[in-house]
């Protein structure tokens, strides 16, 4: 496939799969009131420093969770609908659909960027903020990836949501994401730091010196393994036909 | 394209885990600006067909190639020259006809403009222009449907499956989506068609394939297929009617018995020794489907 043949793939793609946040804005309200609540909670209990650890959680799991569940979505959505099979039989590959899948519905993660901005020019976390979404980077491709090995092996595609919420709930606040990891005892906090969302929130928290236990240069490791293992399994994870 | 078959398929048969034959063998060939109907009724297996066909499933046994590429060896080739309009699928209720069209096109490979272009002459042949900016929630159930036929048959494929593609669809709406494919074939593309409408594969198809229990009974055009019958005219009684004389062929569906004739002065004869009021009717496509899957037994 020629470059511009995939760029025209994601574009059209985009389009179509990210209409739905245009079509229905009221989304945003939600995510601006749940994120409004969750500001208000962190400075109350933990005051600046609270808020800065929300800030690094915040963005990563929202990232992380962006990428399971918008694959989960779209993905179980196509299969109930049967649009996804348009796409399946046609020169459009799978990597440009999913990118641009992820792109049409992007606006949800540049919403909590946008906030979270917004709070780092008024605080002093604006470098928090730049290293929050730079690991946010690392961490969203593998929210995609382990959404798209759950969606396409789940039999009943109306059940798909029921499995990837979960999943994102769990990997985004059990491990230290929302919280620091130096609260746990060792070697747990090196352990839980296995977690991409948590190994994200510590990577960005020591480079923009909030402090972490962990060496930068093993979280940042830790998240290209998760990327690698993902890429080279992803020939098994993508499943691009209906078995 | 234009050259050689665009579909052979020999002898494909699917069989799904459990156990369970979507298709035992199904084989037929379509040439490039030929319209394919596939019938047969719900559980014959031309959804499976389709669906081994267009790369979504592999199939068990058997062998197909789409413009000369073999569907499971060559599959990312035979998805670059299909196109195919599932069944029973919906188009999104965020997106308006023109979007759906259009950006389908860029998502296959079209610049934006020739995207738009071809979305408008498509839409038009649907009769969906004046709904071009309409959201998908405001559209009738038909028109979401006739929106799918335009998305699939403006990719300029060389080969279109569609699958039932008018199941929901008003009359006015049918022959739309039917002028629509005779268009695509006029441009020497393949149009393979499901249904299970004998009076519409009648009206539409240059030639039926019939399948029943996942295998194919016959082939042919459907007035060769009508004519070859050894019957010409038919009697149709409903509920309790004494017996009619001289039927060369009979078959009872529920309460319906369908008595043959191999000419019309039999039938008048035959009409004359019944007691209950009844109609001589000629034998049509469905009448062949009867007698090739019931009284012949085809398909087991």
């Amino acid at each position: 496939m020629s470059p511009i043949a995939f760029l025209r793939g994601v574009i059209g793609v985009a389009r179509l799969e990210g209409a739905w946040i245009v079509r229905q804005p009221s989304w945003m309200i939600q995510v601006i009131l749940i994120m409004t609540g969750f500001v208000v909670l962190l400075w109350a209990w933990g005051g600046v420093k609270g808020l800065g650890y929300m800030i690094s959680g915040w963005m990563i799991a929202s990232a992380f969770s962006t990428g399971v569940n918008i694959m989960g979505q779209i993905v179980g959505w196509g299969r109930v609908t049967r649009i996804i099979d348009l796409f399946i039989v046609s020169p459009i590959t799978p990597i440009a659909y999913f990118t641009g899948s992820l792109i049409g519905s992007l606006a949800i993660f540049l919403v909590d960027v946008t906030i979270f901005t917004s709070i780092g020019l008024l605080t002093d976390y604006l470098s928090l903020v730049i290293y929050s979404l730079i690991a946010s980077l690392l961490v969203l491709p593998i929210g995609v990836l382990l959404g798209l090995s759950i969606v396409f092996r789940v039999k009943k595609p109306t059940n798909i949501s029921a499995i990837t919420n979960p999943v994102a709930s769990i990997i985004s606040f059990l491990p230290p994401v929302l919280y620091p990891a130096s609260i746990l005892p060792e070697p747990l906090n090196v352990i839980a730091c296995l977690a991409p969302t948590a190994a994200g929130a510590e990577l960005a928290r020591t480079l923009s010196g909030l402090g972490s236990p962990l060496d930068p240069l093993l979280l940042t490791a830790i998240l290209l393994a998760w990327i690698a293992i993902l890429i080279i399994l992803s020939r098994r994870i993508i499943l691009w036909s209906l078995e | 394209m234009g050259s050689g078959d665009a579909v052979i398929a020999e002898g494909l048969a699917k069989q799904y885990p459990g156990g369970v034959w979507g298709a035992k063998s199904v084989s037929f060939s379509s040439n490039y600006g030929e319209l394919i109907v596939i019938l047969g009724p719900n559980g014959a297996g031309k959804t499976t067909t389709i669906n081994m066909l267009t790369t979504l499933i592999k199939p068990s046994s058997g062998r197909g190639l789409v413009g000369g590429y073999d569907i499971v060896g060559e599959r990312d080739k035979v998805r670059r020259i299909v196109a195919l309009m599932p069944q029973d699928a919906s188009m999104s209720s965020d997106w308006t006809p023109y979007e759906a069209v259009k950006w389908y096109l860029v998502a296959r490979g079209f610049s934006i403009s020739d995207a738009g272009r071809e979305a408008r002459i498509w839409l038009e042949e649907m009769d969906l222009y004046d709904a071009r900016n309409r959201l998908g929630w405001w559209l009738s159930g038909g028109q979401r449907k006739r929106v799918l036929a335009a998305m699939v048959l403006a990719t300029r494929a060389p080969v279109i499956f569609l699958d039932e593609p008018t199941s929901g669809v008003d009359v006015e709406g049918k022959y739309k989506v039917w002028s629509a494919i005779r268009r695509a074939c006029r441009d020497a593309r393949a149009v393979i068609y499901t249904t299970h409408d004998m009076r519409e594969a009648e009206l539409v198809a240059d030639k039926v394939v019939m399948i029943g229990e996942g295998r194919t009974i016959v082939i042919g055009k459907p007035k060769d297929l009508v004519e070859g019958l050894p019957f010409k005219y038919k009697i149709v009684l409903r509920g309790k009617a004494n017996h009619p004389e001289g039927s060369v062929a009979e078959l009872s569906v529920g309460d319906i018995m369908i008595t043959y004739y191999r000419d019309r002065s039999d039938a008048i004869r035959a009409l004359d020794s019944i007691e209950t009021s009844a109609s001589i009717e000629p034998v049509s496509l469905e009448d062949a489907y009867l007698y090739y899957v019931k009284m012949r037994g085809g398909g087991r």
